[in-house]
This record gives structure tokens, sequence and C-alpha cells, in this order.
């Protein structure tokens, strides 16, 4: 008799459903695994094996052979291991065989028989409750992770007898295999630190909210201790809250690259990822053989953060041209191919030359060409895919000592209000569009949604000509003067918000004379 | 075709074969390329001052023949040539001791009726330096001088390029061929050098630019300046090949002068403190110029000094008027602005800062600051550099 139960594998951040078959017939008495399996997944006979033997179940002398379908595809990983288990014994009429239908088993085994946690469990649930599978066996140490799905029966176990007994019909604790809102539960919590911390720099703060808005990409430059690093953390506290589906997206990668655990089984909050500039290719794009998600993935819908922007590796830098273009990344490996999801906003900080101080002329010895050869390692492509750039200067020790908090500086919640504001605005202009930000506009849409005055045109020309600005830089600004206008309310791109926006227009227009 | 330059052109390239001592020894025996070429090969070997081998070189290029071909390519490519044996041959040049046989070069030779005035100095040159040589090569130009420089990166480079961009002229002593553009990042450069005044080289066309050329260059630099400019240079540097040559040749040489902490100016504070003049404003430079008298006066037709050809040039209005008052600098804000500016450049959050202080009520904020600012830089009142904001100089 063939008993089966449905289980999948983890390939780039979906998951692939496998069926598991297990037959058991007379012959000589031998475990045999079919369907192009690698080496763990052969060695989960052993594992079955010797966990059965551990809570008292014997296997009879019979030939089991077991097939993991479509046995096409190559298998790998250590999360077949329960569905093995759970179709091997409903084989030996151990449980009954009708209790596998409609079920979803994953979860890895150690010899005793305890069920250890496994990576991707959110993709698994996910593809389960699409597959129109009512209940999910997984290892009581990714089942809260799991039970962030609605509509969807979650058994957490903790060894091969809790499953045994769940089989066989015993009601465990209920409690733990309900849907639970984490969402809604961790929702308020932000744990970003507040730019109120900051002292002055009003400049920058203002910078970040029109890129938090818009959703562009951002450059700062500045001395070191300026507060590029301090003011970047706080950058992703005024981006508007993740929204529900955001939140599952993200969840995904989280879980496919195994770093969601019981303790935090959702991404609440946007994501916040700050390289070290050794970084390498792949630890950025993503890859391995079987493909991981990199550190840009990890950045979906949330902030990358290249501190020391120059330092990293121009290879490492020249990778993020293409996700910053298509909002993924795809990563091709003979086992095949799959797509990362990469819409992350990019905010890059450097110090202005090899000293830190340049233009300050007291401080700064670096000559013309050193600040020219310094920046030059951020490529004029990577450049192009910045709207914002910035600069910040070294803080007056005693502004820092005579601090007081005046009701003049931008504190995180006020920023937000802001950005909130600009984004509902955006929402109307896009809503049906397949565009959400400012920074997404094609010069098309510029023209549709830009539309300039006398003076204003007028004003651009001017630029356009006295600042030889290219074609592109004009089309950044307008873009980055519409996302001005969404913060202060304007119906229309006014002459001050173009103005402001020229202002921070691309160094390679600035510093490189 | 004018055969006689295939004779001077031949004798020119042979200059790569020989030592420059033996070439210009050749030359002043024979007076003429033409009569070495066509003297019997017994005759050259016969020259006391000639080895063996260099003999041999002389005849072994006499037997290759005359450069037909190499001339007509030149042609093509708008390289001309000029040689001591030619009445065109500069003055300035001429007046060296030991000057180079041939002259290559493409647009034109500085016009030896105009007052020239080199500037030199770093490559690798401060914010400080690139505004002096700007302004420098900016008003010297309007003053109808033309500058002679080194067409490289840093002041070489700015202050010709303000030259040419306030319509002056002028002329780019190369180390390299006259044809090969270095560095690669002023092609730009050369090419206006070309239209609006002349890249010169004393190489043969082709020649790479290498490290041993360019003392050779600095040496056409000084020779072709009535005056030499240095803005910024260290304490030691290339600039200084440059002024010694000019001491040399008898030119005059003026420095900016610099911070006494100031790495960069250390060689232009030295300078001065050995009797260089001291160029704090172009006019310093202008006077200087004027009150001299045309060094190769006896070259012209006409009788003037080197003022009276400065005020002639002057005359043609080239120095444009004063600056117009812009309706936005009766505006009050712009006038704080410009005042806070003209006393320290500062940045746009100092500034920010300073002007809320001074007006509490005012009600500045960033943005509307940027947005002034950014007008304000579009109307050349204001400049900036790397976020620092100050008034141009």
């Amino acid at each position: 008799m063939v008993t089966e139960i449905m289980s999948g594998g983890i390939f780039g951040v979906e998951c692939r459903p496998v069926r598991v078959e297990t037959d058991v017939s007379n012959g000589l008495p031998m475990i045999e695994m079919v369907g192009r399996l690698s080496a763990e997944v052969k060695e989960a006979s052993k594992r079955v094996r010797v966990a059965l033997k551990n809570v008292d179940i014997n296997l009879p002398p019979k030939r089991i052979t077991i097939n993991l379908a479509p046995a096409d595809e190559q298998k790998e990983g250590t999360g077949y291991d329960l569905a093995i288990a759970l179709s091997l014994l409903a084989g030996l009429s151990l449980i009954p065989p009708e209790s596998l239908a409609g079920r979803f088993a994953a979860g890895e085994l150690a010899l005793d028989g305890r069920v250890c946690r496994i990576n991707g469990i959110l993709p698994m649930v996910l593809k389960a409750r699409e597959m129109g599978i009512k209940t999910c066996i997984l290892p009581r140490d990714n089942s809260e992770e799991a039970r962030a799905v609605s509509g969807i029966e979650i058994i957490g176990v903790g060894n091969i007898t809790e499953a045994l007994n769940w089989m066989r019909g015993k009601k465990p604790q209920s409690s733990e295999s309900e849907f639970k809102d984490l969402f809604k539960e961790s929702e308020k919590i932000n744990t970003y630190p507040d730019f109120a911390d900051i002292h002055g720099q009003e400049g920058l703060k203002r910078a970040m909210m029109i890129a938090a808005a818009g959703f562009h990409n951002l450059l700062m430059i500045g001395p070191p201790g300026a507060g590029k690093t301090m003011a970047a953390k706080r950058l992703p506290g005024i981006l508007p809250p993740i929204t529900r589906e955001e939140s599952l997206e993200v969840s995904k990668i989280y879980s496919a690259a195994g770093l969601l655990d019981n303790t935090k089984p959702l991404v609440t909050l946007r994501p916040f990822v700050a390289p070290h500039h050794t970084a390498s290719v792949y630890a950025l794009s993503g890859g391995g053989r079987t493909p991981k998600p990199g550190l840009i993935s990890r950045a979906h819908r949330g902030v990358l953060f290249l501190d020391e922007a120059v330092h990293f590796s121009s290879q490492a830098l020249e990778v993020l041209r293409q996700p910053m273009e298509d909002k993924e990344i795809r990563i091709d490996r003979a086992t095949g191919s799959c797509i990362f999801p990469a819409d992350f906003m990019l905010v890059a900080a450097i110090n202005p030359c090899p000293c830190g101080n340049y233009p300050d002329p007291n401080l700064c010895r670096c000559g013309a060409d050193q600040v020219r050869r310094y920046l030059s390692k951020l490529s004029g492509p990577l450049l192009d895919r910045i709207d914002i750039c910035t600069e910040m200067s070294r803080l007056d020790v005693k502004d820092i000592r005579n601090n007081k908090k005046n009701d003049d500086s931008q504190c995180s919640s006020r920023m937000r209000q802001k950005v909130l504001e600009a984004r509902s605005r955006q929402d109307e202009r896009f809503k049906d569009l397949d565009i959400r930000f400012n920074s997404q506009m094609n010069p098309a849409y510029i023209e549709e949604f830009i539309p300039l005055g006398g003076n204003e045109a007028a004003f651009m020309d001017k630029a356009y000509e006295k600042m030889h600005l290219s074609l592109r830089s004009y089309h950044k600004i307008l873009r980055v003067a519409r996302t001005i206008a969404d913060i202060d309310g304007k119906k229309d791109v006014e002459l001050s918000c173009l103005q402001e926006a020229l202002c921070y227009r691309s160094i390679e227009e600035r510093y490189w004379t | 075709m004018d055969k006689n330059i295939l004779f001077k052109i031949w004798f020119a390239l042979l200059e790569a074969g020989l030592p420059p001592k033996k070439h210009e020894a050749l030359y002043k025996d024979f007076g003429s390329a033409q009569i070495i070429f066509e003297s019997s090969d017994e005759l050259i070997k016969n020259r006391k001052y000639l080895s063996m081998c260099e003999a041999e070189e002389v005849i072994n290029a006499k037997k290759r023949g005359l450069p037909v071909n190499d001339e007509a390519l030149w042609r093509k490519n708008g390289i001309r040539f000029v040689c001591l044996e030619d009445n065109t041959y500069p003055l300035r040049l001429r007046n060296i001791t030991t000057p180079p046989y041939a002259i290559w070069f493409k647009g034109a030779l500085p016009e030896e009726n105009t007052a020239s005035v080199g500037i030199i100095g770093s490559r690798n040159c401060s914010d400080y330096g690139r505004r002096a040589a700007t302004y420098f090569g900016t008003e010297l130009a309007k003053a109808g001088i033309n500058i002679i420089s080194g067409m490289a990166v840093g002041i070489d480079g700015l202050s010709q390029t303000a030259a040419l961009n306030a319509e002056g002229k002028s002329y780019g002593c190369l180390g390299s061929g006259p044809d090969v553009v270095y560095p690669a990042a002023n092609k730009e450069l050369y090419n206006t050098l070309v239209k609006k005044g002349g890249v010169i080289s004393q190489f043969i066309p082709g020649t790479p630019s290498t490290a041993s050329n360019f003392p050779m260059r600095n040496r056409l630099i000084s020779a072709f300046s009535d005056l030499v400019l240095v803005i910024e240079a260290r304490e030691r540097s290339g600039t200084f090949i440059t002024v010694g040559y000019a001491l040399e040749q008898g030119k005059d040489v003026y420095a900016v002068p610099g911070r006494i902490d100031d790495e960069l100016s250390a060689g232009c504070n030295r300078l001065i403190r050995d009797g260089a003049g001291i160029a704090a404003c172009a006019d310093d430079v202008i006077f200087e110029l004027q009150g001299k008298a045309q060094a190769h006066r006896h070259g012209f037709n006409d009788d003037l000094t080197m003022a009276e050809r400065i005020q002639k040039e002057r005359g043609k209005g080239k120095r444009s008027p004063a600056p117009v008052k812009l309706p936005e600098e009766r505006d009050p804000v712009n006038l704080m602005i410009l005042k806070a500016l003209s006393e320290k450049a500062s940045d746009a959050e100092n500034l920010l800062k300073k002007l809320s202080a001074e007006a509490p009520d005012a009600g500045f904020n960033i943005q509307t600051l940027l947005a002034r600012l950014m007008v304000l830089q579009m109307d050349g009142r204001v400049e900036e550099h790397g976020g620092l904001f100050s008034l141009p100089l």
C-alpha cells in the first residue's frame, strides 16, 4: 500500500511542493529512497529509523521504498524528515493512512526523536495554504512564525511522539494551533531611535524626510563624526509603517534565510541593513549553489545603508545597479534560477575626501585630484540612481553642549507625519498606475504629473543652461521637487521646490569641476 | 611643395638619434639642414665633434631619405613646424641660450607683440589655488595678456581654461608630441587651445609624455612668458624647474602668497622670501608688465612699450564692465546672506544659525535658505564647493 503526505523544499524564497510517498512490501529488509535526492535527504532514512527506534517503534523487516515526487527535481535540506517519518508510520499502519490526506509536514528529526527547527517555514505554509491544505505539522520551534498565516491549522510538535499522538486523534494543547495576528500585536512598537537625538543638521533631516517620502535614494557626504550613521539608523523610523502584505513579503525572505524564530516570528518593522564595507559580492546579492537571499534582499521594503560607501569593493557596488533598477535580483545557478525581491532604499554615506574635511580650508589638505579620485570610486551609473545628495558639516562643540531642545528641531514623529502626508498624496496620484513613489516616475509621467508654470519653466531652463545639467539630472531634480511639493502640501511644483531640489543635485555636478 | 621644409624636418627628426649638444654643434657648423643632408659622407665623418657612432647615425639618416610621408601626414593633422632657420621662429625662444632647433605646434604660436604670463603651480592644488588660478587666468586674459602654461591638471589647466573662458588667448607647452593629449582628462582644454590659442612642443609628433620630457617643456613655458606667476607650489616642486629657467632667461617671477602653515604654499612663500614679486591681485602683475620695456623690441616695427601695448589691448574693451546690481541683491534677506558670506565662507547649516540669530523673527528655515542660495548661485553672486558657500573672488 502506498501512503503519501505533502512536504516542501525551499528554492529562493519560494517553496516547491514535494509529495512524500511510501510503499511497504515484502522483500529483503531495507529502506530505499528515490527522487533525485542530495546526500542529506538520503540520510533521512537513517535519522528516521533511529529516531523511531528511540521512541520504541522498531521497523519491521520489510522492503520500504520512499519516493519524493516530482522525482526530476533536485531535493535538498533536512526538512523532509518529519514527512518521511509520518508517511512511513502510515505505511506501517501505526497511524491511520487517511489521516495524512490534506496534511503538510516539515521538520528535521534528531536521533532521540525530537523535531528540530528548519528554515523557510513561512513560504512553506503560504504555499500549503495555496494548495488547499488544511493542516501543517511543523517543528514547535518554528510554529510561531507559521501562525502568522491565517486560514490554516498549525500543529507545532516537539518530538515524533507528539506528532504520532496527534495523528491518532489525541487533541494537543489547542491554543497553539490557532492563527495569531502577530502583525497587529507588534505593530505599535517602533524601536528605531528618534531624530530628536541629533543636534542641528536640519538640512540633513530635511533631505532624509524628502528621501523617505518619495523613496529616493540618498547620498550623504560629510566629515567623520558629523552624524551620518546616526541619521541613517533613524531613517527607517520615519518611513511609513510596513503594511501587512509588505511584512509577509519581507518575512518570507527572512524565513528562507533562517533569520526568524519564535521570539521574532514576523518582520514587523522596516528592515535596516547596514553591511560592513568588506561585504563580498555574494553577501550583497545573494547566491550559493542553492541560492540564498543576500543583504540587498534582506533590505527589501527598507533601507540598505552603505557606510563608507567608497570603501566597498567596486564589484560589490556595481552589483547594486540592476536591483536598483528592477527592484529584484535574479540569481541563476545550474540548479535553476530564482528571483529575490530587492526593493530597497539605498542610503550611502561617504567622506568628502581622504582626510574627510573637504571643503573646510582650515582642516583639509587634500588636493583637487585626490578629492576627485576618492569620489570617483562611486561609479557614474550608481550615482545616476541616487536622487538626493546632501552635505553635512562638523558640528560645533558649543552647539552640542548648549543644545536646548528647541521647537524647530525635527523629531521622528513629526517627520513621519509629514512623510505620511506626502505618501498619501502620492497614493492618490498613482492610484491607477503601476508605480507608487515619485522616485519611480519615468519621463512620460514627469511630464504628466509635474506641469511647470511659466516662471518655473524659465527657472529650469536657466538652471539647465547655467549649471550644465544633464537631461538625467534634470529629471531627477523634477522628481525630487515633486516630493518636496508633496511634503509641503503644495498642489503644483512651485519655484521654491525646484530651487531646493536643485541643491540636492548629484555630486558629479558639484565636486568634479 | 617647399622641399626646404623637408630638409628641416629631416634634421629635426635627427634630434632623436643624437645627443642635443652634438645636434646643435652640427647645425652651427653647417648652418642649414639642407647643406648637412647634401654634404658627402666623408665630410660628416671628418667632423671632430662627432664620434664614429654619431656620424654613422647621420649617414644612416641620410640613406633613409627625406620624411615625405611623415610630413604629409602631420600637415594633414594640422601639425605645423618651425625651426631656427625660419624667420617665423618665435623671438622669445630665439633669445634663450640653446634654443631648440625645431618647434611643433597646433593652432598658433603666441603673438610676439602681446604680453604673456606663464602661470604655473601644483597639479594637486587646494581650493585656494583653484580659485587663484581661475582669478588670475580670467583677469589677465581680460587685460589682453596671453596665458602660457603646461596644460596639466591643477593650476595649469585651470588658469588656461579660465583665460579661454574669458575670451582670452592661451598657449600650452606640452611634454609630449603636439598631437598627444596628456593628461587625457584635459582633452577638451586641448581642443579649445588648438582653436583659440595653440599647443606647442619641441618633441616630434607622436612622442609619448615621459617624466624626462617635462623639464624641457618647463623651459618652453618660461621662454614664452614675459613673466612667470607661481600659484601654489610645495617646498619641493617641479614648478621650481620652471622658476629656475625663468630666472636664467631673465624673466620676472611673481608668486601668490599663501598662509605660513600651508604646505601647498610653502614654495610660493619661499619664492617671496627670496625676492619674487607678490601677486596679491591681477593688477600687481599687470603693473609689473607695464613698467617693463619689451625685452625683444628690436623685432618689431613699432616702438611701443609693454605698458602701451597693454593699454592698447585694454582699450579694445576686453575688460567687462562692473557687474550690474541685480534686483535680488536689493532684497534685504539676500543682502544679509551676502554680508554673512563676505565675512566667512559657510555651509548652509551654519549660515542658517547665524541668520536666525541675527533676525530671529524672520522665520528662516533650511529649505527657503537653500532655495535662496541656489538663486544667488545661478546669478553668480555666490559660489558653492562641496557644500561650502562663499562669495566669488
